[in-house]
């Protein structure tokens, strides 16, 4: 059987690239970063993803009244102005819902199946945490989200994402 | 003549009540403006930072790093937060940004004492960081917020990814020092050295070595340089 040297060496070229791709795979499938370190880091750091974050609980939770406390205090800390903050929505969902609906960006302090609060509130809030030269940040609406098993305050923001029904209601739905 | 003299009288009362009541909506209105004034001054927002720009408009950053050892706890006494943090600006813009570092005060509680991240994409979020621990004091910790890919930013702490964000590239700032909210909370002496920023071809700097170096600060917070000129080490601290 004879095979012609076009085909030989399209075999060739198949047989390069697939090789170089399991390569490429196996030396950065794990890799975290491909930045290299700073200049003064010891020798033998490498960047890696936390282990052993607190995942699913399966309860105890924490109760809503707990819940609306919690809330209320983390949220007149965003400003001398939240005046009379009114609690819209708690839904009890995950934290990797949250991520993948788009109201926080991802953060690995919990994974992603850790069983957490979203608080959504009206009033007048501010931000203080800013960059220099940049007025604090002003919002009407906010996003907690609250560890429903130890009460954590994860995170918090301005997402509007959340005055869409469609995704509040995913939300519950993962309840 | 006694009328028209009666109606003048009458005409020069009304024109000295009408100044009088002027000159009391005057006063009225500086002293709400002092009032103002005073409760915006209240409410003021300290810095204490030592920041990096690019040499050129075109060497903007793709990073910043700093390290620094945990100081004693920082005091915070009114329901915001005193803070230790690297900031990187992001999208080549000044007001959008990300930020990592270390507080005291956390969400109303002043006692918490816990490391952190936030990002301004403008959407705005901050997130606790409970996977590692700020440690007792003398315990040095390594932050960091780089490009990681195509408009993929990631926050590290210690080289360990706390956070990814969405922004595009380019930074035009890197800080680090302190953020207080109020003069009455203490900023421990704090020593953030080794700071870098990471270039187009990912290749990390000094400071000194890849942009133009200043201090800010905010009296009773203070920002010192300890080797000026190398700009390696810096202390923040209240007066």
């Amino acid at each position: 059987m004879k095979v012609s040297n076009k085909r030989l060496i399209a075999i060739a070229i198949l047989i390069i690239a697939v090789f170089t791709l399991i390569m490429l795979k196996s030396t950065f499938g794990g890799v975290v970063s491909t930045v290299p370190l700073p200049l003064n880091a010891p020798s033998g750091a490498r960047y890696k993803m936390p282990d052993n974050l607190p995942g699913k609980s399966g309860g105890p939770f924490l109760k809503i009244e707990k819940i609306k406390e919690i809330a209320i205090k983390a949220a007149p800390a965003c400003g001398e102005s939240a005046s009379a903050p009114i609690i819209k929505d708690i839904v009890l969902t995950t934290h990797g819902a949250l991520i993948q609906g788009g109201i926080f960006s991802p953060s690995f302090s919990v994974s992603n199946d850790r069983e957490v609060y979203l608080v959504t509130m009206g009033g007048s809030f501010e931000f203080d945490r800013v960059s220099r030269g940049v007025k604090p940040i002003k919002s009407s609406y906010i996003n907690i989200e609250i560890d429903a098993t130890n009460g954590d305050v994860l995170a918090i923001g301005t997402s509007l994402v959340t005055k869409d029904p469609g995704i509040l209601q995913k939300l519950k739905d993962n309840q | 003549m006694k009328t028209k003299e009666i109606i003048r009288e009458n005409v020069k009362n009304v024109t000295c009540r009408t100044k009088v009541v002027k000159v009391f909506i005057l006063l009225l209105a500086t002293l709400l403006l002092i009032s103002n004034t005073s409760i915006a001054l209240a409410q003021a927002h300290y810095y204490a930072i030592g920041y990096v720009q690019p040499l050129s408009s075109s060497q903007d950053f793709l990073g910043g790093y700093a390290q620094w050892k945990t100081p004693q706890m920082y005091t915070t006494v009114d329901g915001g937060f005193t803070s230790q943090v690297l900031w990187v600006t992001t999208q080549e813009r000044m007001d959008t940004w990300v930020e990592v570092g270390l507080t005291k005060g956390w969400k109303g509680n002043n006692d918490v004492w816990t490391m952190y991240w936030a990002e301004n994409t403008p959407t705005y979020n901050e997130y606790q960081v409970t996977s590692i621990s700020p440690g007792s004091a003398g315990t040095l910790h390594h932050y960091q917020a780089q490009y990681d890919a195509w408009n993929t930013w990631g926050i590290y702490i210690d080289y360990t990814k706390v956070g990814t964000l969405t922004q595009s590239a380019g930074s035009m700032e890197v800080d680090v020092g302190g953020e207080i909210t109020s003069s009455q909370n203490t900023l421990t002496p704090t020593y953030p050295q080794y700071m870098q920023v990471l270039d187009k071809a990912n290749s990390w700097h000094y400071w000194g070595d890849y942009g133009h170096v200043y201090s800010y600060s905010d009296s009773p917070f203070i920002w010192e340089w300890q080797d000026p000129g190398t700009y390696k080490l810096g202390k923040d601290y209240k007066q």
